[in-house]
């Protein structure tokens, strides 16, 4: 599904300072698409804007050509699968029943059999399926951060849109969550929102980027067109040479 | 490959041995309430026993006369009464901190962090040092709490507007609520020095909690409340469930955070409300039940608002049948009994979590 931002302005509190300005960018169906961006710039605020956590003061989401507006927040949730950058859970229980309320829109009152196994399935394809009666709190920081992706895989939407997935995670799990992201645009033709600080995981493993700067969007399209080393100096204000590897894997 | 398949039927299985579990402890919870309940009719000051007590009920259907007049009224509408507020009393009070734990993602909140219990301790001092004289006359002994029940709604209603304006996040409603509560135990404290010789121990005994002079008809009302609020909090048991993660995620996941928000603010309000005004402040059972429950069946609502209700209830019969019995024909206030019982345990639990971090 098609997800196109225009115009959106946005501040925390109602006389908070503006932190997205007339933000307009599209996130085209079935691609890897990055968000990138210096700290601070309003990723994770625009991110928010994508779920409705976040409701912009002017502009307008469309995924697909229904306006954000008309949809409640059920239907967003089965849209948009999220992981968050943080998560405050301090009392979610077992991983298996944290990632089970990923499937809250699916949910009956009791739980089903095949609820069960659509967890096990996840967490087994994450291979987290030993922490699956562990407590989510007394979890470690990048064992969190799969578990918040299974959830979000849970809720089997047409978009995933994830916040910064790997920043715990070691070159294994990160290398897995890259290549999962990849799957679920190749084999089952959804669309990946990421926002991502490693500009070579970026340029390996997502087609289109979005580049931010202090709430506004400087480029966005394919990523190997727009991730110049001019732009990178341009936002992050660092020289850089890009140097094409070919198929040579930029991690080893 | 087969190795992992069979780690993941295992998963499988601990879950749903863990839900068996969970269902399991709270059969056990629930057979330990009736037990509780057997006891609690069994003892007391007067020469009523157990046996009493069911053939007063019988009579009661039957229109037979099987014990005296005596001993059926002190069975029938003193000890029955009592028995059946105080397990419907400590279940609200459970249910209410149930869920204001989860709203606030706090186990250590209780029903009165946002300062009912203040509020409805200055209603009832109100009623207790002006209008001890009228009340007789006119409303028997509703007057107190049905201002202490006025006043309750009235500083949630206060809160809800106040940290409304200052944008409505959960930290700005507990601390409003903090500040207001400190506001109403002020005027509380102002009410004890203006008080007179006769209603200064009355009032006091009020703030101690009792469910010594209950009524059916507080029973009944206690009751419907309660029902109404275990009902709607099993329903939405999964939004609450999923309203612990916070309101980011909460919305996330699809949930209305503000309108669950709203409905469980006003549930846990007169949840408590009620029961303080009938009962007087009644600490650390709404505390300590749900926490003990989650403990056991963890954090689940489907599984913890019964073992709340349950459990709170147990817990508040327990400590009102010691209290009645230590020290009998004399009794202590209920109040003193959870909180001597409540504050070692609550300690236990902050250090315990302390360490944990
Ligand atoms: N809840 C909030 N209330 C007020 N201001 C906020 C809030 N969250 C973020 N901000 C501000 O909004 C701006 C953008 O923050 P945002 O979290 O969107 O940045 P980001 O691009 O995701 O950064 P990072 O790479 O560090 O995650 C920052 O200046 C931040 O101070
Ligand atoms: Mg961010």
């Amino acid at each position: 599904m098609r997800l196109s931002v225009s115009d959106i302005c946005f501040s925390y509190g109602k006389k908070g300072r503006e932190i997205l300005h007339k933000v307009t960018c599209d996130f085209p169906e079935n691609k890897v698409t990055a968000i990138l961006g210096p700290n601070g710039c309003g990723k994770t605020t625009m991110a928010k804007c994508i779920n409705k956590i976040n409701i912009p003061s002017s502009g307008d989401i469309h995924f697909g050509d229904r306006s954000i507006k008309d949809l409640e927040r059920g239907e967003i949730a089965k849209i948009v699968g999220y992981v968050p950058q943080f998560s405050s859970a301090g009392m979610a229980g077992t991983v298996m029943e944290f990632v089970m309320l990923g499937r809250r829109q699916f949910l009956g009152w009791g739980i089903k059999d095949e609820d069960i196994q659509a967890v096990a399935d996840v967490l087994e394809r994450l291979n987290i399926t030993e922490l699956s009666d562990k407590n989510y709190s007394e979890l470690s920081g990048g064992q969190k951060q799969k578990v918040l992706v299974a959830r979000a895989l849970m809720q089997d939407s047409e978009i995933y849109l994830f916040d910064e997935p790997t920043s715990n995670l070691d070159i294994k799990n990160e290398l897995e969550i890259m290549k999962l992201a990849r799957g679920i645009v190749d084999e089952h033709q959804k669309s990946v929102i990421m926002v991502v600080h490693d500009l070579n995981m970026a340029l390996h493993y997502a087609d289109y980027a979005v580049i931010m700067k202090a709430g506004n969007v400087v480029e966005h399209g394919d990523i190997k067109s727009v991730l110049t080393e001019k732009t990178i100096d341009e936002v992050y204000g660092v020289k850089t040479k890009i140097e094409d590897c070919g198929f040579v894997n930029p991690f080893v | 490959m087969s190795d992992s398949m069979s780690s993941k039927e295992e998963a499988i299985a601990k879950y749903k041995k863990l839900k068996g579990k969970r269902a399991g402890l709270i059969f056990v919870i629930a057979a330990g309430l009736a037990a509780m309940t057997i006891i609690a009719f069994a003892v007391g000051g007067s020469s009523v026993g157990l046996g009493d007590i069911f053939c007063s009920i019988g009579d009661f259907f039957t229109g037979n006369e099987t014990v005296s007049d005596t001993q059926r009224y002190i069975s029938l509408d003193i000890r029955l009464p009592r028995v059946l507020t105080c397990i419907a009393a400590g279940s609200s009070l459970a249910l209410a901190g149930l869920l204001m734990q989860g709203i606030f993602q706090n186990p250590l909140v209780s029903p009165y962090t946002l300062g009912i219990s203040s509020a409805a301790s200055f209603g009832a001092s109100l009623a207790i040092i002006f209008l001890s004289g009228v009340s007789s006359v006119v409303m028997g002994s509703y007057m107190t709490p049905l201002l202490a029940f006025g006043f309750s709604v009235l500083a949630m209603l206060l809160v809800f507007v106040v940290a409304k304006v200052g944008g409505y996040s959960t930290k700005t409603l507990v601390l409003t609520g903090v500040a207001i509560g400190y506001l109403f135990s002020s005027l509380v404290s102002l009410m004890k020095y203006v008080a007179n010789v006769d209603s200064l121990p009355d009032l006091v005994y009020w703030t101690m909690g009792s469910v010594a002079h209950t009524t059916w008809v507080q029973f009944y009302i206690i009751l419907g409340v309660l029902a109404a609020c275990i009902v709607i909090s099993m329903i939405l048991s999964w939004d609450l469930n999923i309203m612990t993660l916070g309101k980011d995620e909460a919305t996330a996941l699809g949930v209305n955070f503000k309108r669950i928000q709203t409905i469980t603010f006003i549930m846990t309000t007169i949840l408590t409300a009620v029961t303080v005004s009938f009962t007087g402040v009644i600490g650390f059972v709404g505390l300590v039940a749900p926490h003990v429950t989650r403990m056991l069946v963890g954090n689940d609502y489907r599984f913890c608002v019964p073992a709340s209700t349950l459990t709170g209830g147990l817990l508040l019969l327990a400590a009102d049948t010691i209290s009645r019995t230590v020290i009998a024909p004399s009794e202590l206030p209920v109040g003193i009994i959870t909180s001597l019982v409540g504050v070692p345990f609550y300690l236990y639990l902050v250090l315990r979590r302390n360490k944990r971090i």
